[in-house]
Parts: structure tokens; sequence; C-alpha cells
């Protein structure tokens, strides 16, 4: 099947605009036909290949060939859909909303321009990945430590900007950003915060600048294409003791995250700490064919026996304590204080945990920065490869954990599939992500798959819970939940898209936000 | 280099994309096996993996492609083939690491419940080989 040419745009104008992007980026770095495959959703949610596939696609070396892009895109109308990585699985990956669009694949711009150890910061192209960060800071022995989310292999800016989060007290990446530089969809280039000022020394100091704060309106956004970010990078500690706290039943959840709740705003809690459930525990290092062979969800008889087999619990608190040692001992008390109450609680430090390998022991890297793939196991749970994230935002209380919790468990369980959930404790947020893993071959699971995360997205909606982020399928139906006075947000998100990219060729469909041509109306 | 020092081996994994690389140069670019990788949970796969002809390395992993993606630092002039008896992840994890250095052509199909057996070839492109 040939790929797609996007709405209203024929095959000649097509090529004539490939032929020039060959011009501006050179022949090696245009792909076309087969080559665009990779720029295919690895875990579709569709069984209807036309849906979000890409014509090509092009990989610009520099922000001057990302403006000579846009120009020609505007010239010829051709929808782009920029990607710094292409790594954001679950929820798309480097596939676009709109079929036929040209990816701009800006992971050749992968420049380390800045690592500053005195303030903690880094000055990064969207190319860089955790893994090449971190090799970077550990080939020049800084004393920095990254934040990484739980694929190392993502994009620095990319993850930020979809409002990834990380495991170290830096947790919140997009809050650690600080000044961009953005090709508009004018082709226009800009710099914000201090970086507008010529000759400043404080672009990647403080976050404002002066006038309107604008970083955020290009995260989760089609307004332009983020060509350098700041972002903020942790002091090496003085000392740091990872620990995991288990709880043994279900309903502790509730207790649980009202004891976190004033940890966490008092910062007790240093990290951006996870409670994880149980199945998403053990499938990092085991299949669920290791303890049950039948079909459908394990019963309780299953559940205990992999808490026996991996000593862990029905919620797995993994946090970590940051800083001098008599600091350490201090905290670690407050939280051994605070959790004893939970009956069967279980406080372990590392050298507490002798099974091999172990969720602490993997945890443990992951707070402390060390870019792994090491959750892509859980993937396997039941052998099918394929997963998406469900993932409202909820406070800290334990009446809505426990709310969210069996409003999610019960629906995943009703389809035939094992809850695997956790909580990401943010500053005041609460993030129940919940990955749903499935056969990405079968298109019946597929089908399956597709109703039951459009009912959990009107459920929560209608309980007053809303995604933080999703894949490419669900981001209009996403979208939509926003809907507080009669959609103003959407409406505003329009006139600002209308405004930065009147011609609309970025990203169209990203997070629900259509340019004026395609509103409303038919789109492939 | 002694091939057989790097069965069962966790460092090897680490090194296996030097060790790759050094066999299929040896080889002259042929299209048999450069190594075989099995997960070592699940006594199939071994089975499976011992009835492979191969070149090189039978490498075993227990389905954490994290070692090989950061012993990953170079492109790849020859061809590389690989075989693998492994979790879906593995392979595709393996596969999207070493299409960042070379054109990859991935052939996979399911075995049972847990285990994938694929063939995984690289060929040397001119535009993101030369990346690194």
């Amino acid at each position: 099947m040939s790929n797609p040419l996007p709405n209203g745009v024929g095959a000649e104008v097509m090529a004539e605009a490939l032929a020039e992007f060959r011009n501006i980026v050179g022949t090696d770095w245009v792909f076309t036909d087969d080559e665009a495959v990779s720029y295919r959703d690895p875990y579709p949610l569709t069984n209807d290949d036309s849906r979000f596939a890409a014509h090509g696609a092009v990989a610009p070396a520099s922000a001057d060939e990302v403006q000579a892009l846009v120009a020609t895109a505007n010239e010829f109308g051709i929808p782009l859909w920029p990607v710094s990585r292409g790594k954001n699985f679950a929820y798309g990956g480097a596939a676009p909303v709109l079929s036929g669009s040209i990816v701009v694949d800006l992971s050749r711009m992968n420049r380390i321009l800045e690592v500053n150890e005195d303030f903690g910061y880094a000055l990064v192209e969207p190319g860089v990945s955790y893994f090449d960060l971190y090799n970077y800071i550990q080939e020049k022995g800084l004393k920095l430590w990254i934040d990484v989310p739980d694929p190392g292999w993502g994009s620095v800016v990319g993850n930020a900007l979809d409002h990834g989060v990380g495991y170290t007290p830096y947790g919140d990446h997009f809050g650690m950003q600080c000044g961009m530089e953005v090709v508009l969809g004018t082709g226009e280039l800009v710099r914000t915060g201090m970086g507008a000022l010529p000759g400043n020394n404080t672009w990647q100091l403080f976050k404002y600048g002066f006038g309107p704060y604008v970083d955020g309106i290009f995260s989760q956004s089609n307004f332009g294409i983020v060509t350098k970010m700041g972002i903020w990078l942790m002091p090496e500690p003085p000392g740091y003791r990872p620990y995991m706290i288990s709880f043994d039943k279900e309903e502790d959840i509730e207790q649980v995250i009202e004891i976190l709740r004033p940890l966490k705003v008092g910062m007790v809690v240093q990290n951006a700490a996870t409670v994880r459930s149980l199945v998403l525990d053990a499938a990092i290092f085991e299949t669920k064919s290791k303890y049950y062979s039948g079909d459908g969800p394990i019963p309780d008889s299953v559940a205990r026996a992999i808490m026996s087999d991996q000593q862990i619990g029905m919620w797995n608190f993994c946090g970590a304590l940051y800083g001098p040692p008599p600091v350490m001992d201090a905290l670690e008390g407050v939280l051994r204080d605070a959790f004893a109450s939970v009956p069967g609680s279980k406080f372990y430090l590392e050298k507490d945990r002798k099974r091999r390998p172990d969720i602490l022991i993997h945890r443990a890297e992951t707070m402390r920065g060390i870019p792994k793939l090491t959750e892509f196991n859980f993937l396997n749970w039941d052998g099918g490869g394929g997963h998406v994230g469900f993932s409202p935002v909820a406070p800290i209380t334990g009446e809505d954990a426990i709310r969210q919790y069996h409003m999610v468990k019960d629906r995943v369980r009703e389809y035939g599939f094992d809850y695997m959930g956790l909580m990401a404790i943010g500053w005041r947020d609460l993030h129940h992500v919940t990955v749903i893993v499935y056969d990405k071959n079968d298109a019946g699971e597929r089908r399956k798959m597709d109703e039951l995360f459009r009912t959990m997205v009107e459920e929560a909606a209608d309980a007053g819970y809303g995604e933080y982020r999703t894949h490419i399928q669900y981001m209009d139906q996403i979208a939509g939940t926003y809907s507080w006075n009669d959609n103003a947000l959407m409406r505003m998100n329009e006139s600002i898209k209308d405004a930065l990219d009147p011609k609309g060729i970025l990203a169209a469909g990203k997070s629900g936000i259509w340019p004026k041509h395609l509103r409303g109306g038919e789109r492939s | 280099m002694r091939r057989r020092a790097f069965i069962g081996s966790a460092a090897a994994l680490c090194a296996m994309p030097q060790a790759l690389i050094e066999t299929a140069s040896a080889a002259g670019g042929t299209q048999a096996a450069t190594a075989i990788i099995f997960d070592a949970r699940f006594a199939a796969a071994a089975r499976l993996a011992d009835a492979l002809p191969v070149r090189g390395p039978r490498l075993r992993t227990r389905g954490d492609v994290t070692d090989f993606g950061r012993g990953l630092q170079s492109g790849f002039d020859e061809p590389l083939v690989l075989h693998g008896i492994t979790t879906e992840s593995f392979a595709f994890c393996l596969d999207v690491l070493l299409r960042e250095r070379a054109r990859t052509a991935l052939d996979i199909e399911r075995v049972d419940r847990d285990l994938h057996r694929w063939t995984l070839e690289t060929f040397p492109r001119s535009g993101w080989s030369a990346r690194a």
C-alpha cells in the first residue's frame, strides 16, 4: 500500500515539496515509501492502516534547516508532524494524527550545547536522548544528576514538552525547563524568557523573562517547533538512600495516599515517588505464565503467590532520600513512623532486598537518574507486546486514589486485562498511570482496547478527572473533555494556532487542536 | 577474540555490539547468523537456540535490552544477522536501537505465550550510520 497523501495535497505538489526538502537537508535525509514505515505507531489501537500514517519524513540538522522546511511547507501547503526522537511509544511514537503528514524528525539535532555544573543546567537540542546526556555528564566527570523517565532512549526536550515525568526531586520535567528556542509556523525563530535579550547570561537561570510567560504554549501543542531547550539538573547529593514500603491489601491505597500527602507537600518525601501495583512490579522480571496459565486477570490466590515469590506487596511505594546522612536518617525515621500505622506494611532499604533481580534495586537506579530500558519488560506480561497508557490526574487524597483505582481496575478486569497501574506523586497532584498491555497483532484485541479506553476517558471525565497526556488516537476525545465554559480553552487554543501558524501546517490535530481549514470537516 | 567467553556472561551483553561487529567483519558479510540471543528464563528458548546454527556467540538475556543499548556506540559497516528467541519487547527494543545506526529488517513470529522467534538484519545506510 502506498503512503497516503494528506487531504487537499495532490501527488504532484507533494513530489515538488519533497524535491525542495531534499535541496534543504540533502537526499540522504528525506525518507519516503518503505523508509517511512519506521514512523508508524508500533502499538496501534486501530485496525485501519490508513490512519496515523505519515507520507514520509525529513530529518533536518539545524534550526536554519527547520526554518527552511517550514517555509517550504507553507508554500506548498504540506502538513508537518515534528518529533524530537520519535520514542513516545504508548502515545503514538512518531506517527502523526493527520495521515499524509511529513514527519520532521529532529533526532539529527543532537548537540549538547552546554552543561553548566555550577548552576546545574543543560542546554540541548531535541535529538539529545537521556542516554546521551547521562553519558556526556559521566565522561566529563560532572557532579550532576539528570532526571529520567522509564525509557532512557527518549528525548530530553520531547519528554518535557509532553509533560513527561521522572523520579528524582527534579521529576516534573517541564517544571525544570528554562528557556527555549522555537521555530513558529510562520518560520520565524524566537527565543523565550531571558533568551530574548541579546547578550544575556541568564537564559537558563530565570524562567520568566519579561512580559507574558509563553513557554507553556509550546508544550503538548502545535504552535511551533522547539529547536533548543534549557533544563535544570540536580547537583549530585552528598548521600542517596532508596527505600521501598510494601502494603499487603488493595484497600491500603486509601490510607497510604492520605499518609503520603502531608509528607509530599511538606517535602519529607523529596522525590517524585511512586506507589506501584503488584502486577506492574511483578511484570518487570517475570511473565504471567510463571504464575498463571489461565485466561483473563489473575485471581487473588495467584496475586498472593506473586507477593510471596517476589517479596513485594499489592502496592509498593518506592522513594529515595537525598542529602547528608544525618538529614537522611531524620527523614527515614519520619517515614518509618508514618507508615507503621498501615497493618502489614514493611519498610525496606536496598540491603534488605535479597532476591535478584529485585524491584527496589531496579528502581534505585532510576531514582538516581540512570537511564534504562528495563521497564519495557512489563509489555511481555501476557506476551502480546503492545501497551497504552491511561493517565487521569487526581489530588493526593486517599478518597480520590481509591475511587480512581476501583474505577479503572474494575473496567480493565471486566475487559479481561490485569490492572497494572501506578500512582506518581507530584507536587500537589497524583498521576494515576495505568498501562494496559495487549496483543498488538490481534485485531480483536485492538478493537477491545479502543472501546475500553474510550469508556474510561468518559467515565473519568464524568467524575471530574482528566488525562494529563494521551495517545494520538484519543487526542480529540480528551481535548473535548476540557469543555468548561462552552469549550473556552479550545477556542483560545485555536486563536493562538491561527496567529502563530496561519496556514496550519504544524502538527494538525495535536492535542485536539486543528488548523482552521480542517476544523469540523473531513480530515482524511 | 574468544567467542565462547561470551556465553552466559552478563558483561558480554555490554560488549556484544563490538563482538558482533568483529564477527560480521571476519565473516566478510555473509548471511549466516552473526549471533543468537535467547531469554534464559525460559527452557524452551534455550532449547530452540541450541538447535540454531551460528557463526558467533549464543548470548543470554533476561529480557532487559538496556546493557546492549549502553554498549552501542558506533554504526555498523558490515551487515549483522541476529537470531533470537526472546520476549517480544526485547526484539522490538533491539530493532529500535539498531535502527538508529543502520537500516534494519525484523522478521518475527510468536512461538508460544511468552516467546517470539525472530531474525534481525542490519544493512549499512549512508545517512543514519554516519551519525555516530
